[in-house]
């Protein structure tokens, strides 16, 4: 054991790991750096060339009173916007009773200072309908859906949800509407706030009402929460607009936040909103800053540290003057295969915890334990498992530049190539994509090499199967066997199998 | 000590064994020559009692531990010098030492110390800043001498060590092969030219095709060939010549006679000096001299079918 334990000090301290953490770590920092101190990378809207139009509509016995109260997207009021709108019967959510066949009437016109746009119209006509559009003052359109809010009685049936409004709470109580919605944050990018707006019949500002929050990664939830599910932020009232942040945690990046308005003191929801904390995460940012680099560094980096500190001594016999010393062929085999197998976990590791305090820096989001622990996991079983495919080839291979020129060819096959390679397969057995077996076909195929156990892992995280940067492919990756199990027995399978191999080999051959 | 039992090596299925049944057993403080020709095995047995490579049969004991079953424990009294010294090609002769000193349990500080001391003995301190690639083929030897010597082992096992030496060079080291027996250490050495054993080893094993052929005790070595001796008078004359006619037939050269056709046995040399001394001659230097020896040796293992 101490002769184990004194060969993986060397290891681990040896020149060419140090390079190697040295060099992987300023790749990836610098790439980091460069795709995040930028803005120019920013594919957001910019939010002060976007406007939300947030309707209110009353009818009193033929009076139709219209407030529309536009806002950027930053929650800030938008002076000058031309609203064009009109009431109407027709629409796919009818609400029973109504005519259907009564004219529209139009109203349009511009928000004033505040962000106002009044209008009021008579019509002995039932219209259940208020639709609206709206451009900009730039004259850049936010949008070409005229979009209806659907009221009867001052009752809305639900929320509304639309492309428009990506994350809309909307409520209509008592001759009032309750808006709750995500907006931009002036000081980050990702980070969101929330915007109350209150509007009632009667002008009056907002009661006191209570604001709470939910933060869950799960797909499985129903809104509206009761309140002793939630956790109490703060009550707030008086106002007809206003702009809250969420005091979240820096990991709640990509986690559905539910917001929700109690009244008080009945605790009766008042207006509820789903909404999108950050609309991109750091670990999505950090999965694009890495994919690519470490697409051809992590299995260079298995590929050549095992070569170096291994298959390059045994066969140049080098090995042999260490073998004479009380240590055995297996011991040696297993404390170098040890040590780089560390030194990996530290590189990444380290270059990992930069990359994440640099996006931390820029864009204030920063990995959770589990997104941290996965990236850094799926990482390093490949290039353990790169080492290991390298170590068990040297115990064939008795020339330096066949084991160099295997571990190359290993690089284009099972790294460059091996989905092509795979797909062909796939193919010639005429496996049906489309069908969730084609599919586990695809997953164990490319399991096959070490260069897929990233992907696999992030897509049991995410519980996507073939998520690119968080664009989900709509299949649930523990519907297609990427599960907890499956993939803890891959990744044992590629930390240990060739090196396991490679050590009863080492034991017993000259 | 070592022990070697029924040592049997194949390489490969379609190749006749390197090593067939060879059994031999190396004391303490003895000098166990090895000679066999290029191919014998010689190498390849070595190379088991090391651990480098296993045996396909047979056994081999190292202070009573098998080299294959108690490997750690039997190493620890293996010094192994090859026949082609190979390093790490960048790595400097310190660090190296200090790292192989830690398989033996050898504190770093203690290691440094008697890593100093070696490459000093061996000459090759001041070249301790260099890469062991810039080494010269000589000094590379030396330093395998010193790396074998870190753990200090009971054993030594030097792979034609002698050859390729100058004749210093020669000399140095059978003083220093010599110097190990003297400190008890068993000591093995190869080469495939019999006399370059001749002067160090007390027993040789000759080896042919794998096998041994004969173990040869110093004694009998030059009894093998044809002896011949050597001496060198401070002034030599017609008397001496044929006071010496009485042990064989002299020829002489200035001051140098040599006797050959002895009629007296190798372990009666003395008698020459005996009776030169008694006639009031002052000998320089008497030696004695198998010539014949590489020519018996040749027959013994030769390529001859
Ligand atoms: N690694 C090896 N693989 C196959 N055959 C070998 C190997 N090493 C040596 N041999 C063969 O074994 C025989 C003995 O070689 P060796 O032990 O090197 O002899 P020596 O040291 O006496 O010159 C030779 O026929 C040689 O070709
Ligand atoms: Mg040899």
């Amino acid at each position: 054991m101490r002769d184990f334990i004194y060969d993986l000090r060397r290891t681990l301290t040896g020149k060419f790991t140090i390079v190697m953490i040295v060099l992987i770590v300023l790749a990836t920092v610098g790439i980091a750096y460069a795709s995040v101190s930028g803005n120019s990378s920013s594919t957001l809207i910019n939010p002060s060339s976007t406007a939300y139009v947030l309707p209110a509509v009353y009818n009193n016995n033929g009076t139709y009173k219209v407030v529309d109260f536009a806002v950027n997207g930053y929650g800030e009021p938008v002076n000058g916007l031309h609203v064009v709108t009109w009431l109407s019967n027709s629409g796919s959510d009818f609400v029973s009773g109504s005519s259907k066949n009564a004219t529209p009437i139009y109203i349009n016109g511009s928000t004033n200072n505040n962000g106002y746009f009044n209008a009021t119209v008579s019509s002995k006509s039932n219209y259940s309908a208020y639709y609206y559009s709206s451009e900009y003052i730039s004259d850049v359109n936010t949008s070409l859906i005229y979009v209806p809010i659907y009221y009867s009685n001052n009752n809305l049936s639900s929320s509304i949800y639309s492309a428009m409004y990506p994350n809309l709470g909307l409520n209509l109580v008592n001759h009032s509407f309750y808006y709750l919605l995500k907006v931009a944050n002036e000081s980050s990018k990702i980070k969101s706030n929330l915007l109350i707006y209150y509007n009632s019949d009667s002008g009056k500002p907002m009661s006191n009402e209570d604001i709470y929050y939910f933060v869950t990664n799960a797909t499985g939830y129903g809104i509206p929460m009761p309140e002793s599910q939630m956790t109490y932020l703060r009550t707030v009232g008086g106002f007809h607009s206003d702009i809250f942040s969420l005091p979240l945690n820096r990991t709640a990046n990509n986690a559905l936040i539910i917001v929700e308005l109690f009244s008080t003191p009945k605790n009766e929801t008042v207006a509820y909103a789903g909404t999108f904390y950050s609309s991109s995460s750091a670990s999505s940012q950090i999965e694009g800053i890495l994919q690519l680099p470490y697409e051809f560094l992590i299995p260079i980096l298995g590929i050549f540290s095992a070569y170096f500190y291994y298959g390059k001594d045994k066969a140049s016999g080098v090995l042999e003057s260490i073998i004479t010393r009380p240590v055995t062929k297996g011991r040696i085999m297993v404390s170098r295969f040890t040590g780089g197998a560390l030194s990996f976990l530290a590189a990444i590791f380290i270059a990992l915890a930069l990359t994440d305090l640099l996006v931390l820096k820029y864009t204030d989001t920063a990995l959770s334990a589990s997104s941290f622990a996965s990236i850094l996991l799926g990482y390093t079983v490949e290039a353990i498992g790169f080492a290991g495919i390298v170590y068990f080839v040297s115990q064939f291979v008795k020339s330096q530049g066949g084991i160099l020129g295997i571990g190359i060819g290993l690089f284009f096959v099972m790294v460059i190539f091996w989905s092509m390679l795979m797909d062909i397969i796939l193919f010639e057995v005429h496996a049906n994509l489309a069908v969730k077996s084609g599919v586990v076909d695809t997953i164990i195929l490319n399991s096959l090499s070490p260069a897929y156990f990233p992907t696999l892992v992030l897509d049991y995280h995410t519980n996507s199967y073939g998520s690119i940067l968080g664009v989900g492919s709509g299949i649930l990756a523990s519907s297609v066997g990427i599960t907890l199990a499956s993939v803890v027995i891959v990744g044992i399978i590629w930390v240990v199998v060739p090196a396991l191999a490679s050590f009863f080999l080492a034991r017993s051959r000259d | 000590m070592i022990q070697i039992t029924d040592l049997i090596k194949q390489y490969s299925r379609n190749q006749p064994p390197a090593v067939r049944n060879l059994s031999l057993e190396i004391n303490d403080g003895e000098i166990m020559g090895f000679a066999g020709l290029n191919g014998a095995g010689k190498t390849t047995t070595i190379r088991i009692v090391c651990g480098i490579i296993f045996p396909t049969g047979g056994k081999v004991l190292v202070n009573g531990k098998d080299i294959v079953k108690e490997k750690v424990a039997a190493s620890k009294h293996i010094g192994w010098v090859p026949e082609l010294p190979n390093f790490e090609p960048t790595g400097k002769s310190v660090q190296l030492l200090k790292y192989y000193a830690g398989f033996y349990g050898i504190p770093p500080k203690e290691a440094e110390t008697k890593a100093e001391t070696l490459l000093k003995k061996f000459n090759i301190w001041d070249a301790r800043k260099r890469p062991l690639k810039d080494y010269s083929q000589g000094m590379k030897k030396r330093f395998s001498i010193a790396a074998a010597m870190m753990g200090d082992p009971d054993n030594f096992l030097f792979d034609e060590t002698l050859n390729g030496l100058d004749p210093e060079g020669v000399k140095n080291m059978r003083d220093f092969m010599l110097s190990l027996k003297k400190e008890g250490k068993a000591v093995f050495l190869s080469s495939h030219i019999l006399s370059e054993l001749e002067n160090v080893a007390d027993r040789i094993a000759i080896i042919k095709r794998g096998e041994i052929v004969k173990v040869v005790e110093r004694s009998e070595l030059s009894n093998l060939g044809e002896l011949s001796v050597k001496i060198v008078l401070q002034k030599a004359d017609d008397n001496a010549v044929s006071l010496l006619q009485q042990f064989g037939k002299p020829e002489n050269s200035g001051n140098e006679i040599t006797l050959r056709s002895l009629n007296i046995p190798s372990d009666e040399v003395y008698k020459v000096t005996e009776a030169l001394f008694k006639a009031g001659y002052r000998v320089i230097s008497i030696s004695t001299e198998s010539e014949g020896l590489e020519d018996y040796f040749l027959e013994l293992v030769g390529s001859g079918k």
